[in-house]
């Protein structure tokens, strides 16, 4: 159940067929299992890569207001609760509602910076956010590429059309500038990197058919019904009809860096979001590894979608606990700052 | 809340419209909000020409007044393309029968830069920009404009309003008469006619258009809590316009990203709290020109919008607001 790594290339059944060793991944949900790579294992490519996300092996979820209802009530519960204490709750300043005139934005990102321990994740989210990296503006490029391969289908010389996509919007122009800066070396390797994989995604991502409405950089976005709170994602794919009473959607995310803990954590916290805001949830959330092709999927179900507002839940309860609990500094909201945010 | 189906949006979209602006009330609307901005203009408060648009409405109310107008000089970016684009794209499926405009959205774009580069029509607009940017600015272009123009597609039933909807086209506009300080500017991303039973022509402007007509309002984020003026806002202008013709009857306001959609019916109340949104945001704006003309110190207090809100604890006008308030006829 949960999460799998897609394991053949042939288009083979989805559930993982190699090695039968188990780990435990962290952030994983209790029952999620991935299984170590086979010495035979190569990514899957073509119409095969669009079925593991397509086929989940699972009922697709109806619309159901009762779980969108439930959802919403985990999440508003936190908000109101505060941190918990009699003092908090009495205290006016501590009220929820003094976001009032600017609603709290509430991103994956942030919530694991809020409940993180400390000095794990916040802090590198914090560092990363204040200067950037090659995994960072490498991620920004291959995204850009993934971007162009899905909407026009080929991509050209990868270097040149990721500087030319980042260069068209003044937001990124700054990454553009720090490339431009790079010593001759590592600017090199950031070449042969961006390069080896676009080309990855070039030979293993089909062409997709307008059927599949495919849908790049696509933002999200729930707002608590008094306006207190949002809740906000960007996804790098969306597939599918959004607003029918079976779930239709996939969002595929897009990591040109190694597996991180967060990962599922965010993809799962934009099914809860497509999921309050449409009448089905998605059928799948998926993240998808440029450099090595690997691809996470998970289905979702009831139990993927409780467990995301309550870790959404266990954010909003230590934001309304902090002292800044509007975020004008940490509530990346925007698709430039989701951008450069996750390599 | 959860969005509505395509269909039942636009079913609702189209239903004949509940509410009308008695003549008499919107003129007084109308002398009213000429009334407030001329009143605040005259205390010399607005030094430079100001075009309220309702992003700056926007925000205003969330206190951001001073960082909208400090912003840098307006660039072309991909951000900016969608509208006009993803329009033209979804016109082109209405026209032509295609299921998204993803099919549509090359073709489209090409179309556009080949008549202006042969005409040389539209060179201030997007064109000549998309033109100039190499295949990967220029497929960043397209998917933005993909994605935006595809969320809406599935917003509403635009097949089903061929015919009756006009997309894009000009920004309703209005000047303060006797002034140049203060223009007004609404955008709509639809407009659609509504006319009496067996006449239902194809309708491209308010003129030929007898009972008026409902703006469909595209928006990024989510409806805030004044949605309501807002739109209000956006009929408020429309009607200024066009002081001789039918005023908007219902304007639709859609959230893409958040899939929300709200739909108010036009009656004076609408227009009036269009107006009230008019005046404090003019307000905000001349207590910025007022703070930079009296000194320019660099520790001057930030938006008076925001520090006025900060006392009251909530949004809304505060007292410096009441004092130039509207005296509206609801």
């Amino acid at each position: 159940m949960g999460s799998a790594r897609a394991v053949d290339a042939a288009g083979a059944p989805p559930a993982p067929q190699a090695s039968p060793a188990r780990s435990r991944r962290a952030g994983s949900r209790p029952d999620q299992v991935t299984f170590q790579r086979s010495s035979e294992w190569t990514p899957l490519t073509g119409d095969a890569l669009l079925d593991r996300v397509r086929h989940t092996g699972r009922r697709r979820p109806q619309a159901d207001p009762e779980r969108v209802a439930h959802l919403a009530a985990i999440l508003e519960s936190a908000w109101q609760t505060g941190d918990g204490t009699e003092q908090a709750t009495a205290d006016p300043e501590q009220r929820p509602n003094h976001c009032a005139a600017k609603p709290a934005i509430l991103t994956s990102e942030r919530i694991s910076s809020l409940v993180a321990p400390t000095g794990s994740l916040t802090e590198r989210g914090d560092r990363e956010r204040q200067a950037l990296t090659v995994p960072i503006v490498r991620g920004a490029l291959v995204r850009v590429l993934f971007h162009q391969l899905v909407t026009v289908g080929s991509i050209g010389d990868p270097m040149v059309d990721g500087m030319e996509a980042l260069a068209a919007d003044e937001h990124d122009r700054p990454l553009c500038q720090w490339i431009d800066g790079l010593p001759p070396t590592a600017r090199d390797a950031l070449v042969s990197e961006v390069n080896c994989q676009a080309h990855h995604l070039t030979t293993r991502w089909p062409t997709l058919g307008t059927a599949w409405y495919p849908r790049t950089g696509e933002r999200i976005r729930f707002a608590a019904t008094h306006g207190s709170w949002q809740l906000s994602a960007s996804v790098d794919l969306a597939l599918g009809r959004p607003g029918l009473d079976k779930a239709s959607v996939a969002f595929v995310t897009l990591s040109s860096g190694v597996r991180r803990p967060e990962h599922p954590h965010a993809r799962r916290f934009a099914a809860l979001i497509e999921t309050l805001r449409h009448p089905a949830p998605p059928f799948a959330v998926a993240t998808y590894y440029a450099q090595t092709g690997e691809l996470d999927v998970d289905p979702v179900d009831d139990e993927l979608l409780e467990a995301a507002a309550r870790r959404t839940a266990a954010g909003l309860h230590a934001l309304v606990a902090s002292s800044d609990p509007c975020g004008s500094g940490a509530a990346t909201g925007s698709a430039g700052a989701a951008m450069v945010g996750q390599p | 809340m959860t969005m509505l189906r395509a269909t039942e949006l636009t079913r609702q979209i189209l239903d004949r419209p509940g509410a009308t602006v008695d003549p008499t009330a919107r003129v007084a609307i109308h002398g009213s909000v000429a009334h407030a901005l001329t009143a605040i203009n005259a205390q010399g408060a607005i030094d430079r020409r100001q075009t309220i648009t309702l992003s700056l409405v926007r925000r205003t109310a969330h206190g951001s007044v001073r960082a909208a107008r400090s912003e840098p000089t307006f660039a072309w970016r991909p951000a900016y393309v969608r509208r006009s684009l993803g329009l033209a794209a979804i016109e082109a499926c209405i026209d032509t029968g295609v299921q998204t405009p993803a099919e549509v959205m090359a073709t489209v774009a090409a179309s556009a830069v080949d008549t202006w580069s042969t005409t040389g029509w539209r060179t201030f607009h997007w064109e000549p920009w998309f033109a100039s940017l190499g295949r990967g600015g220029q497929a960043a272009v397209l998917a933005e404009a993909t994605t935006w123009a595809t969320s809406l597609w599935f917003m509403v039933d635009w097949a089903s309003l061929r015919g009756r909807v006009v997309l894009g086209g000009p920004d309703d506009r209005w000047t303060l008469p006797g002034y140049r300080g203060v223009c007004l500017r609404g955008r709509a991303e639809a407009r659609i006619g509504h006319n009496p039973p067996g006449r239902r022509a194809r309708l491209s402007g308010e003129r030929r258009c007898e009972r008026g007509q409902t703006l469909i309002s595209v928006s990024s984020g989510t409806p805030g809590s004044a949605w309501r003026a807002e739109l209000g806002y956006l009929a408020l202008v429309a009607s200024l316009r066009a002081p001789a013709a039918p005023a908007p009857v219902r304007v639709v306001g859609l959230w893409p990203s958040s899939a929300e959609s709200r739909i108010v019916d036009v009656d004076a109340g609408v227009l009036s709290a269009g107006g009230e949104l008019v005046v404090v945001t003019a307000e905000a704006l001349a207590g910025l020109d007022k703070a930079d003309g009296a000194d320019h110190r660099a520790d001057h207090r930030a938006d008076p919008v925001a520090d006025r809100h900060a006392g009251a604890g909530a949004p809304g006008p505060g007292p410096a607001s009441r004092d130039t308030r509207l005296r509206l006829v609801a």
